[in-house]
């Protein structure tokens, strides 16, 4: 399995200078090659359940070259990633017609989606920056596709904060260099619990802290996501929602602080993320039920379950972290979902303003449904995914001692609860308000993507059901989180 | 129309010094390109001259007659090219000599050997080259290209009219 790695890099990257080539001529080879992609990279990604290894690129060994690793938590963004990226790509096919270029909009698609895969599969810092950039700048090209004044604006703000976010990151990673020597993340893992930390060691910390915080959106990082996310076109607004800020903020995050710095160095670093992640929590729910475009108050839904999640990592226990990686996954399914019905509605409507919509329910039943099961899922309602993997954080939050983090996490559900069926009653189904005469149901593909990841919400409840044990995906990226500084560090993760 | 295009770039000073320099500039960047194993930086070096040459003639004689020498189109194909070469190069490697990126025409020296040798570095450094002063060129055209304005309120990005 080792020697595939480098193609869930290699394939989307192929394919997004393919289609440029092509497609001039062919107008159908965009549509169809990025599905067939997606398809491959999907199963290429199930079928590194249960492996592990590390692959060096040019057969130069770990000091020269740059290695990849697979493990759980690898594993476990890899499927992420592919599956939800599948999603978008299916859903692409009719959204994007509306858009003149849809050449170079799967060929920017498809080298986000090999920049996401890229950061999870590499074991050096450097090059995860290097993946991180072109995750980053298909992102702001993407946002600006609609090219009319409130997406380039926003593309704007994105790209400036994106910067600033690039330039912490690569400051904090010379600065790690210049003190280990080395770029390799399990190398550094070795040689700083050899060594201890220090006060240039500190300052790295703070700015991987700072950098990945503003990717992430975490409060007081997060002006960025409220205006970038809404103007993308739909699945990139779901795949930036759902993937890219877990992927380039709270993978690297984690992988950082339990994998390299490991938590018994920094003590003090958890009460920081939890810090963060309660005050994101708390302000992105409340600021969700404000809003009146749909994509908007999604976005600050995004933050908020953020919170959730950064503040399962903060907890730093086996139950907290399961729940973290478990709210992860599910968050990344109901808010792709969530996001596709705002631009079904989008699509079938001209208009995504809460107060100009209304009882579309009887016009567009399929995406009314598709949307009432997303918003229970986010709002953690039994049986669907969102309330175990809540229920779990809650949990966690008891068993380690916080009992007000479990407090304000079920505070925080029922907010989250009030803002989606803000969402659903404005737009789906008050019937007092004139209902919007020319809608109609979206095409089949859009249906097909929404029912995929409508299924999912109910898949994922299985996880459960087994209680986390093997071949599931959730235990095996704890493993990977907490015991990787183990006697095995140095020689791959956790393997 | 014909008169527009006489009349655009720069004066005849700069057109004429250009004329000159635009040939000596590539070659350099060739001259790079084909060495670049031996300097650092390699095709990357070697790949922005080449675009700086394009770009020179481009303000120096206008965008028609820079659009006429190579068009956007064209040039982002051929940085797709570029691309293309590179990651078969690598994925050459991956089949021949078992892993990503290996040295597949060669005995694996990566580095200091004459032109005439079969190495991998080559086909890397060239593929390179043309991505890079392809896009540096796209990137150069699609922004000089385009102006924003203002109109009723909100700022719109305009193509630059052709006449």
């Amino acid at each position: 399995m080792e020697n595939a790695l480098i193609f869930f890099v290699a394939i989307p990257l192929g394919a997004a200078f393919f289609i440029p080539l092509v497609s001039l001529t062919l107008k159908w080879v965009p549509d169809l090659l990025a599905n067939a992609v997606m398809a491959v990279l999907a199963a290429m990604a199930f079928l590194t359940i249960g492996q592990a290894g590390v692959y060096h690129l040019g057969g130069w060994g770990t000091h020269l070259g740059i290695d990849l690793r697979l493990d759980g938590l690898t594993t476990l963004m890899l499927v992420t990633i592919n599956t939800i990226g599948l999603a978008m790509a299916i859903f692409s096919v009719q959204y994007m017609a509306k858009y003149t270029s849809k050449l170079r909009y799967y060929s920017l698609f498809l080298c986000l989606i090999a920049g996401l895969n890229g950061i999870v599969l590499t074991g050096d810092l450097f090059n995860l920056y290097i993946f991180m950039e072109i995750v980053a700048i298909s992102s702001y090209a993407l946002v600006a596709f609609g090219c009319e004044h409130d997406e380039l604006e926003a593309a704007f703000k994105y790209a400036v904060l994106g910067t600033v976010a690039s330039a912490f990151i690569l400051i904090g990673i010379a600065l790690l260099y210049a003190i280990l020597g080395t770029l390799n993340m399990a190398e550094m893992a070795v040689k700083l619990a050899a060594g201890g930390m220090n006060t240039p060691i500190t300052v790295a910390l703070g700015l991987f802290l700072c950098g990945f915080g503003l990717k992430a959106a975490l409060i007081p990082f997060h002006a960025w996501l409220p205006d970038a996310h809404p103007a993308a076109p739909a699945p990139v607004s779901a795949l930036l929602s759902g993937v890219v800020i877990k992927t380039a903020g709270i993978y690297v995050l984690s992988r950082l602080i339990f994998n390299v710095f490991t938590v018994q160095l920094v003590p003090d670093l958890l009460s920081i993320l939890r810090l963060f992640g309660v005050v994101s929590m708390i302000v992105g729910g409340i600021l969700a039920i404000g809003q009146w475009d749909m994509k908007r108050l999604l976005a600050y839904s995004s933050i908020s379950q953020i919170g959730y999640i950064v503040v399962g990592l903060g907890l730093g226990t086996p139950l907290g972290l399961t729940g973290a990686l478990f709210h992860m996954l599910n968050h990344s399914v109901f808010k792709s979902l969530l996001f596709l019905n705002a631009g079904a509605v989008e699509y079938a409507t001209g208009s995504r303003d809460l107060r100009h919509l209304g009882g579309l329910s009887r016009k567009m039943p399929f995406t009314a449904n598709m949307a009432l099961l997303g918003s229970m899922a986010i709002s953690g309602i039994p049986p669907l995914n969102g309330f175990w993997s809540k229920l779990i954080i809650v949990l966690a939050c008891i068993e380690s001692g916080h009992p007000w983090l479990a407090l304000a996490a079920v505070v925080m559900s029922l907010v989250t609860l009030v803002a989606v069926l803000k969402m659903l009653k404005h737009a789906f189904y008050d019937e007092s308000k004139p209902v919007t005469v020319h809608a109609t149901e979206v095409p089949l593909l859009m249906r097909t993507a929404m029912l995929l990841l409508a299924a999912l919400c109910f898949v994922l409840t299985l996880l459960v059901l087994t209680g986390f044990r093997t071949p599931c995906l959730i235990a095996p990226a704890v493993d990977a989180l907490s015991a990787w500084a183990g006697p095995t560090a140095g020689c791959g993760m956790g393997i | 129309m014909s008169d527009l295009i006489k009349r655009e770039g720069m004066d005849l000073v700069a057109k004429s010094i250009t004329g000159w320099l635009k040939g000596f500039i590539f070659l350099f960047g060739v001259y790079l390109v084909l060495h670049s194993h031996e300097t650092p930086g390699g095709g990357f070096a070697g790949g922005i001259i080449i675009a700086c040459a394009f770009i020179l003639f481009t303000l120096a004689e206008g965008q028609h007659a820079g659009m006429k020498l190579l068009s956007k189109t064209v040039a982002a194909q051929l940085a797709s090219v570029g691309a293309l070469i590179f990651l078969a190069a690598t994925v050459a490697g991956a089949c021949r000599e078992g892993a990503f990126f290996r040295d597949f025409l060669g005995a694996g020296h990566a580095g200091i050997r004459s032109f005439f040798e079969k190495n991998a570095i080559y086909i890397y450094d060239l593929a390179l080259a043309l991505v890079v002063s392809m896009l540096i060129y796209v990137v150069f055209s699609v922004t000089s290209a385009v102006h924003v304005t203002v109109k009723d309120g909100k700022r719109r990005m305009l193509r630059q009219r052709r006449s």
